[in-house]
């Protein structure tokens, strides 16, 4: 109840009012950098998601406290890669130099992913979404970009409605004293399942629901020409990489970490 | 028992759900709080349960705050969907689930499953998966469920929700057993008519506050329409209390 986190938030700043085409490609466009596992490229990406949680105008406190779930998920990712990544150990303990900046490295950058998806999500509807993907598709045949389209936003719809029934049913485990649960196995159990039940009903229903109200692939869609104004942000996000990759190619032509 | 003491709650988006709440609830009461939708009961219920802390202002049960874990043990909640609260695969080990969370030895788990669910009436299909149950047994359930932790205080959101006629009867019977055992009762819905002839007392609360409180007589419930609440339907026609069990 109350989540926020990749729930639409709505207000009124320039990034919710950008196309959501030009919002489409800049978010491709950013995340592709996160391929390089170079420090400087995600240090480059903490600074513009901060800039876009301000821009966006975004309660940053309270999304990071919805995102504690992810945090463990994290953590547990941190975990295994020093565990399991070969190196020559430290202080006589399991653990490599390398493993621990493997690990970091891989949860920075899953941590800048999670938040891209959050920042995404919050400043775009599902529905423009939809039709940003039917725009792109429109000229590739025999690709249903329509079909695309509605995976997609029903995808961005249901993955924060599964998010809302899971902290449901984990209240609902709350007031019986689930957190007392030693087992953790126990405890995924009487949390995974019943919310995978749940996910598959509910795609069950959302089914008959769209046929009961006549979906179809082939109903009529207006999508507004994209204003030339709106692509100015995208190319400038578009010269800053070009720029960065230059600058890092030149003055850093050695690995940085990793 | 229960004292609720100025409680406020905003949630992240700006809504005020509530706006200084104050109520007691003596030992045994069974109390209704009834209100439009979005008028908050469901988050000061969810506050009254622990599963939630308030954004100001305090909670009591026998003097215990709603951090410690006895308050927290005193207190059952009975959600709204009970899909949501049903976790176990059959009807058995949902029952068990909070008791073996409590870490009571087997026989006690045992005795008290085996209690709740003759109590609820779900003797002869403890093995039966969770998902073929009707409505209304998978609602006794969610109340078994509760009933296996044996708490003093019961809390139910809108617990007619989904119901047909002899599911509702179902459940407000086992409720009339729970007063009679001297548990204290605390139930939401905006559907006054179906509990009215059993209730102590009734709230109205609307945009967040507890507007009027008392026994539920004439006078208070002409006033339930002003608050987006119908009133029951003896009021039209002048007559006495009805209960659904007659």
């Amino acid at each position: 109840m109350a989540r926020l986190a990749l729930h639409y938030i709505p207000t009124n700043s320039l990034l919710h009012r950008w196309d959501p085409r030009c919002k489409f490609f800049s978010l491709i466009l950013i995340t592709s950098t996160l391929l390089y596992l170079n420090i400087l490229w995600l240090i480059l990406n903490s600074i513009l998601i901060g800039v876009t949680f301000f821009l966006a105008r975004l309660p940053f406190r309270r999304i990071l406290r919805d995102l504690r779930g992810f945090m463990v998920i994290i953590f547990f990712i941190f975990f295994f890669q020093i565990i399991f990544s070969k190196g020559d150990g430290i202080w006589g303990l399991p653990i490599s130099k390398e493993g621990i900046l493997i690990g970091l490295f891989t949860s920075w950058r899953l941590f800048l992913l999670i938040g891209y998806a959050v920042i995404f999500t919050s400043i775009t509807r599902p529905r423009e979404v939809r039709d940003a993907i039917i725009w792109l598709f429109k000229p590739i045949p025999f690709i249903s970009g329509k079909r695309i389209g509605l995976m997609v936003s029903l995808s961005m719809r249901f993955f924060s409605r599964v998010l809302d029934q899971a902290e449901e049913i984990r209240l609902a485990g709350k007031s019986r004293f689930s957190e007392f649960s030693k087992n953790p196995f126990r405890k995924i159990k009487f949390l995974a399942f019943p919310i995978l039940r749940r996910s598959f009903l509910e795609v069950e229903e959302v089914s008959f629901a769209l046929a009961s109200r006549g979906y179809n692939e082939n109903y009529p869609i207006d999508l507004p020409k994209l204003p030339i104004i709106h692509l100015v942000p995208f190319f400038l996000l578009l010269i800053c990489i070009i720029f960065f990759y230059v600058f890092t190619k030149k003055f850093f032509a050695y690995k940085v970490f990793i | 028992m229960i004292e609720i003491q100025n409680i406020h709650h905003r949630y992240p988006d700006g809504t005020y759900a509530l706006k200084g709440i104050d109520l007691r609830i003596s030992k045994g009461e069974f109390i209704l709080i009834c209100g439009p939708n979005g008028s908050g009961k469901t988050t000061l219920i969810r506050i009254m349960a622990g599963l939630m802390r308030p954004s100001s202002g305090n909670i009591y049960i026998n003097g215990f705050t709603s951090n410690s874990l006895e308050f927290r043990k005193m207190v059952g909640i009975v959600f709204q969907d009970p899909d949501n609260q049903i976790v176990g695969e059959t009807v058995k080990e949902d029952v068990a689930f909070g008791p073996e969370n409590l870490g009571l030895s087997k026989q006690e788990i045992k005795n008290r499953v085996d209690r709740a669910l003759a109590r609820m009436g779900l003797k002869g299909i403890e093995e039966k998966p969770c998902y073929l149950l009707s409505g209304g047994e998978k609602r006794r359930l969610a109340i078994a469920g509760v009933m296996a932790m044996e708490p003093e205080v019961i809390l139910f959101d809108e617990p007619f929700s989904h119901l047909d006629y002899p599911g509702i009867r179902e459940v407000l019977s086992y409720m009339i057993q729970l007063k009679k055992e001297g548990h204290t009762l605390v139930v939401t819905t905006h559907d006054v008519e179906k509990i009215i002839a059993h209730i102590d007392r009734i709230a109205i609360l609307k945009d967040g506050e507890i507007k009027i409180i008392g026994p539920p007589k004439e006078d208070l419930l002409k006033e339930l329409p002003k608050f987006g609440v119908r009133p029951p339907c003896y009021l039209f026609f002048k007559g006495e209390r009805i209960s659904w069990l007659d």
